[in-house]
């Protein structure tokens, strides 16, 4: 196990190197921040203080050296349209974003465990049907739409929650369930599928034999050996959740990570988007690693192989 | 239970929420009110509170660092000059009281009014005013904007608490109209007390609204300043949320959790006309929305300005407006605005008429079979931009001209258009201009002078009236040099101009407002109750 978790570790410290790497150069590739940073009346001494201020006027390796050099000591430098650390500004846009995401994967799991098992228990039957229409109609509609369509429904039409904005309970509710529908589709296909083969294997039609309760196969046996797929299309999905929710963070004024590294590339913002990805990229490793774990738990034949 | 972010006009209630919620959030405006209470003035917590949906978050708190039109609906309403815009967008006294102007134009000699106040309670003193030139024109600073206004400040000499004296280096006849956007009046003691960047956590000003948190990308609240020297709100607390999506921005005012949304798009204000509770109240604003024609290396006919008129002949600007903008927009036959300065000329319009407009080209020996290349910009900074500049091209086809449209998003638009090495790739820029005030000399110097940022046209006849046209004394003299200089473009014709966009603002029903006009950012201490 301890080998197992040291292998993933490794794994994950040389793909982050290569990523400094990467974003580093393809925030740059964007073009020079200069024209958004600063007004039409700056004058040309205004623009060179400006790329000599945060070292734009250097070669590129040298820039590159120095913002590796920064990382190490946990500087992303300061924000260009803030002026204010990098770092500390992802760090108020991850919390949001990580609320959000846990809230959404919740709601995903919440819909789609029980409707994917439901289906699984009654082929053939009017219910499966109506969890196959759900589950296509989940995966077919944009987030954008569905969450305008919430909001139409939720906050115009019957005034029963805020239409946008952060902080409170009920805030989460629109954004949670746009979000969390749009994965709880895949969920339910997931659970389903791999439910409908559990409940066929040899060991369920044992336990069945063996006069073990209903309930107990379901539950216990057959759901823990359908969740192996399951836990890792969460995870992937936690992970897109934390930098690609852009759409619905925008229609919700959410204040999280997407849109606020949308906003930085637009704005041509380097050391918020190079601290954006990073600290996405850890986040996202973690969960990765976490998910890893999971599964050496959930089937130990993972760690052994 | 009532909404927590709404303002105590807004009435609608959610029967049917949990009543753990309810109680919680009377604990928490409970404490909030206690707290309030010990920090500002009683007066203030009997007024109800305001809330403002905008699209975009701040970008400094600092006055000398401001970056663009979209930071003043904070600064417009925190912060004063000397002068400002009034209620009907017209330069006017606002921290100071009169002022005096030298037969030379070279010396004014300002009285500031006896009750300005910063929101701090320490009144405004000459010794502020001279302390808010130096920090402006200081190079620590880096004021981005300091060319326009302050550096041309000789020196400002304090006479008494109340008296100064402004001496200009040149003579600038755009001095009082730049005095609202360009030199806001900063407290010297809150300065040196804050240290370094010192209005980081506490901008303070001597605006209508004073500054009372942030939370960056969510809200800024600020809260009526009651010791205003005359424009004192009707509001106690204002909310400016941040709501970047168009969509969920109006859906504010639908539900009334936002008293007022600004930038509503022209396809969003249609249907919102209609809506019982709401009202789509328009401004004209200062936002001009043009192609600009590249004579200077672009297509060897652009060079010609029979051509230039020609191709303005070409769109049925009118149809362009009705069907992209719904009318939502002024339209615009000159550079500027006929609400800027000198701008009011009577001009022949160039009118539509292809079939003219081929002609000219023909006899002009215009090369068709080169086609002209249009950049746009497509991230919706500009309403309909995409659909404008299609139609713009089709109306070009019309009379022959082959087209090629080129969509950038914002970042490489801008480093496109304001170059300073026009590429000789693109024939056609279509852009905005927003300019700050009624002075036509900022958005001309940076649109049409050689080597101005914005600018893709070059004549030294149209340089030297230019560079004349702030060396005046008196104001009729100088309008009609101005007047002269816009109809002389508009034979010269460097850009085809299109529209100046409406400020559209959707406004609760319960209010009553009137917005500046000729500002493209909300001005908000006359906003009353509906009576």
């Amino acid at each position: 196990m301890a080998r197992f978790i040291l292998t993933r570790l490794g794994q994950t410290l040389v793909t982050l190197a290569l990523l400094t790497i990467l974003i580093f150069v393809l925030a740059r590739l964007t073009g020079d921040p200069t024209p958004l940073v600063l007004p039409s009346e700056a004058t040309e001494a205004d623009r060179a203080f400006f790329r000599e201020q945060y070292g734009l006027d250097r070669p590129i390796h040298e820039q590159y050296v120095v913002f590796l050099r920064n990382v190490l000591h946990g500087d992303f430098g300061i924000s260009f349209r803030y002026r204010e650390p990098a770092f500390n500004l992802v760090l108020m846009a991850i919390g949001p974003t990580l609320q959000l995401a846990g809230v959404s994967m919740l709601v995903a799991v919440m819909l789609g465990l029980p409707l994917g098992i439901a289906a699984a228990l009654r082929p053939g039957s009017w219910l499966a049907a109506a969890v196959r229409a759900y589950a296509s109609f989940g995966q077919a509609v944009p987030t954008f739409w569905s969450g305008l369509m919430l909001i139409f429904l939720f906050a115009i039409t019957l005034p029963l929650l805020p239409s946008s904005g952060y902080g409170e309970v009920e805030n989460f509710v629109l954004p949670a369930v746009t979000l969390g529908f749009y994965a709880s589709a895949s969920v339910t296909m997931l659970t389903w599928a791999n439910m409908t083969e559990a409940l066929r294997s040899d060991f369920v039609q044992m336990e069945r034999v063996l006069g073990i309760p209903r309930r107990l196969i379901v539950l216990k046996h057959a759901l823990r050996n359908a969740s192996l797929p399951i836990v890792t299309y969460l995870g992937l999905q936690f992970g897109l959740l934390l930098g690609g929710a852009v759409v619905t963070e925008r229609v919700f004024a959410w204040p999280g990570v997407g849109q606020m590294l949308v906003d930085a590339i637009l704005n041509r913002d380097y050391p918020v988007v190079q601290a954006a990805v990073m600290l996405t990229a850890v986040l996202v490793m973690t969960i990765n690693l976490a998910v890893d774990l999971l599964y050496a738990v959930l089937d130990p034949r993972v760690s052994r192989s | 239970m009532e909404r927590a972010d709404s303002s105590g006009i807004t009435t609608s209630t959610r029967p049917d929420a949990p009543a753990v919620l309810g109680r919680r959030a009377a604990l928490l405006s409970g404490a909030a009110m206690a707290l309030a209470a010990g920090a500002a003035p009683a007066r203030a917590q009997s007024k109800p509170s305001l809330t403002v949906a905008v699209g975009t978050d701040l970008n400094t708190q600092d006055p000398c660092r401001v970056a663009g039109g979209n930071d003043y609906y904070f600064f417009a309403n925190v912060f004063e000059g000397l002068y400002g815009p009034d209620e009907e967008g017209k330069p006017a006294p606002l921290l100071a009281e009169s002022h005096t102007v030298s037969p030379d134009g070279l010396t004014y000699e300002f009285t500031l009014r006896p009750n300005a106040r910063f929101h701090n309670g320490e009144p405004v003193t000459a010794e502020d005013v001279r302390f808010s030139w130096q920090r402006a024109v200081a190079p620590e600073t880096r004021n981005p904007r300091a060319s326009v206004l302050v550096a041309n400040i000789a020196d400002v000499e304090v006479l008494d608490e109340r008296r100064c004296r402004v001496r200009l280096k040149k003579r600038d006849a755009s001095f009082l109209d730049n005095c609202g956007e360009y030199w806001y009046i900063i407290s010297k003691k809150h300065v040196e007390a804050a240290g370094e960047n010192p209005f980081d956590r506490q901008p303070i000003g001597t605006g209508p609204f004073a500054f009372v948190e942030r939370r960056t990308r969510s809200y800024i609240k600020l809260r009526g300043f009651d010791q205003h020297w005359g424009r004192v709100p009707a509001f106690g607390e204002v909310t400016l949320k941040i709501v970047p999506d168009d969509q969920s921005r109006v859906a504010q005012v639908q539900t009334g959790e936002s008293d007022i949304v600004v930038n509503v798009p022209p396809v969003l204000a249609a249907p919102l006309q209609r809506l019982p509770n709401v009202q789509v109240i328009r401004a004209p604003s200062f936002q001009n929305v043009y192609i600009a024609i590249n004579a200077l290396n672009g297509h060897p006919g652009l060079r010609r300005a029979d051509v230039r008129r020609a191709l303005n002949m070409a769109v049925d600007k009118a149809a362009l407006l009705r069907a992209t903008m719904l009318g939502f927009a002024q339209p615009l036959e000159l550079p500027c605005h006929t609400n800027i300065f000198g701008c009011d000329v009577q001009v022949t319009p160039y009118g539509y008429n292809p079939d003219r407009a081929r002609q000219i080209l023909r006899e002009a020996g215009f090369d068709f079979n080169r086609p002209l290349r249009l950049l746009g910009q497509g991230t919706g900074r500009v309403p309909q931009a995409r659909e404008t500049l299609q139609g713009v091209a089709a109306f070009l086809n019309r009379i022959g001209v082959k087209t090629e449209i080129n969509m950038l998003d914002y970042g490489a638009w801008i480093s496109a258009y304001g170059a300073r090495e026009k590429d000789p790739s693109v024939d056609m820029v279509f852009a905005n201009f927003t300019d700050y005030n009624g002075d036509p000399s900022g958005r001309l110097l940076r649109q049409v002078r050689t080597g101005g940022t914005y600018s893709w046209y070059s004549n030294p006849e149209i340089d030297a009236m230019l560079d004349r046209m702030n060396d005046f004394a008196s104001v009729e003299e100088r309008q009609q040099f101005v007047r002269g200089l816009i109809a002389r473009l508009h034979e010269e014709a460097p850009l085809i101009p299109l529209w100046t966009l409406d400020s559209i603002y959707g406004v609760s029903k319960r209010l009553s407002w009137k917005p500046t006009p000729n500002v493209s950012w909300p001005v908000l201490w006359n906003v009353r109750r509906a009576s």
